[in-house]
């Protein structure tokens, strides 16, 4: 199930978002993450890599605790850990939404 | 939406579901019936019968659904169009919605489209990259601005400073106006040059990678009310339902109150009473209703359905939500939903497991219960005349 969720987000951010470089990791066994890079840069600030993690919204129950994991596991394989990472959100109609999660306070962007 | 207009979006939206009437078949209807004339009713009532028997009543097309993991699909092409067109139903999973990713891609590598085939997604690629190009001019700006209060501003970038703060006033302007009427967007791209026709053709083997997803609620709804989709491995309606409650819930026995059956109980109500129904995960809440769909208005209202026994949702998250849905013009509605007991429940289902025809399954989901209250903030200061 995890597996195939972590695809429909890859194809998503290929195709839909035009993202390149898309790799699925298997970090663990309920765990994938996903790196890529976006078309052009999301916002101000200078990442190359961007990393997501697929969850579907039917279990929605997120601890900190698991966050935390997911920045740690990552820097494992990446070497160092990601500034942030976005958690793309699966309905069951096929909908993405992606929301950015940092370690720590960032300054907010101007709207 | 600018895009189209009416005349032509009601032509090509003028089926609200994926059947087919017996008035549309044949090209007849009822004559009008006079209520205070009595012959008018003799002909009513003949016609009627006349219709009832010597027009069967016309099979409507099936389309073909595919189960695969845990996602319903619908692949063939036509299939897509029609399921969007009529009824609104589905979702193309490379687009925001309508399936358009072909559509796209072909324009993309077109580059010079007509501004009748622009599709939404690439007017709100236009209108960000607009909203980009302010941000930076109002970066500079902003730069400039702090640099003469500071005192340290050269006579050579005073000249840039009023330069920029114009550019930055007209870009706000278009800013707003872009966002009512995407009118400016859409002529600008219509001065295209015609096209290599021999490119045309390449561009036609595209292969489509996208296909329509479907939500289990409306899945449910194509097989259960309207009977209109085939689903290879899942013969029965009663299999398709405890599909779509499994997916909630493993738990062979399934409980009244399983997230399936309380989504589709609300999904059908709204369906029922005419509105159309798509998924409202962007406001964080369960369905957004559409008065007839998108491509004509924004959704008027978000739906939350509220799980009976149990407090799903603390004030926190309603504040959050109703301040969401109250910045994008939304009217808030928590649904509550009704079940009938564990033990009626138990009967009704042993009860649908006897039936072929699905139809017992009606009757288990009329022991559900809706009710409806609208949420809304209100700031007494605000709302004085």
């Amino acid at each position: 199930m995890t597996s195939t969720l972590a695809e429909q987000v890859k194809i998503n951010l290929t195709h839909y978002n035009q993202w390149s470089d898309v790799v699925i990791h298997a970090v663990s066994n309920e765990l994938f993450a996903i790196s890529g890079k976006p078309p052009q840069k999301l916002d101000d600030k200078e990442i190359d890599v961007e990393w997501i993690v697929p969850k579907t919204n039917s279990n929605s129950k997120l601890s900190v605790d698991e966050i935390n994991q997911w920045f740690k596991r990552i820097a494992e394989i990446h070497g160092n850990p990601p500034q942030r990472i976005a958690i793309a959100v699966v309905n069951d109609d096929g909908t993405i939404v992606y929301y950015f999660i940092h370690e720590g306070i960032v300054k907010p962007r101007q709207n | 939406m600018g895009k189209r207009n009416n005349r032509q979006l009601n032509k090509i939206y003028s089926r609200p579901l994926p059947i087919t009437l017996t008035s549309q078949h044949y090209g007849i209807t009822l004559p009008t019936l006079y209520p205070h004339n009595p012959i008018s009713w003799i002909w009513f009532m003949i016609r009627y019968c006349q219709i009832n028997v010597f027009y069967p009543v016309p099979e409507s097309q099936t389309f073909e659904v595919h189960w695969e993991n845990g996602i319903f699909k619908v692949v063939d092409e036509e299939s897509m169009m029609k399921l969007w067109q009529m009824g609104f139903f589905g979702k193309g999973v490379l687009s925001r919605s309508e399936p358009t990713w072909k559509e796209r891609v072909l324009a993309r590598k077109k580059e010079n489209v007509e501004a009748k085939d622009v599709a939404m997604e690439d007017i709100t690629k236009m209108r960000r990259e607009e909203r980009k190009l302010f941000k930076s001019s109002r970066a500079q700006l902003q730069e400039l601005e702090l640099k003469d209060r500071q005192g340290i501003i050269t006579a050579e970038e005073v000249e840039q400073l009023k330069a920029l703060s114009e550019t930055v006033q007209v870009l706000r302007k278009k800013g707003r106006v872009s966002g009512r009427s995407k009118s400016s967007i859409v002529e600008r791209d219509s001065d295209g040059e015609d096209t290599d026709s021999e490119e045309e053709e390449d561009w036609e083997e595209l292969a489509q990678l996208e296909y329509l997803q479907l939500q289990l609620v409306e899945t449910f709804f194509l097989k259960f009310a309207l009977n209109v989709i085939n689903i290879p491995g899942i013969a029965s309606t009663f299999d398709l339902f405890k599909t779509c409650c499994y997916q909630y819930d493993n738990n062979q026995s399934i409980q009244p109150n399983n997230k399936f059956i309380i989504d589709y109980v609300v999904y059908h109500h709204f369906r029922s009473l005419g509105w159309c129904v798509r998924s409202g995960i962007k406001f964080g809440t369960d369905f957004l209703l559409y008065k007839r769909g998108p491509p004509f208005t924004h959704a008027e209202y978000c739906v939350l359905v509220m799980k009976p026994d149990e407090q799903e949702y603390d004030w926190f998250q309603m504040a959050a939500k109703a301040r969401v849905i109250g910045t994008v013009k939304k009217i808030f509605v928590l649904t509550y939903v009704g079940c009938p007991s564990p033990e009626e429940f138990k009967e009704l289902v042993s009860q649908c497991e006897k039936d072929d025809t699905g139809l017992a399954i009606g009757d288990l989901l009329q022991q559900y219960k809706v009710s409806e209250i609208l949420y809304r903030r209100w700031a007494p200061s605000r709302t004085r005349d």
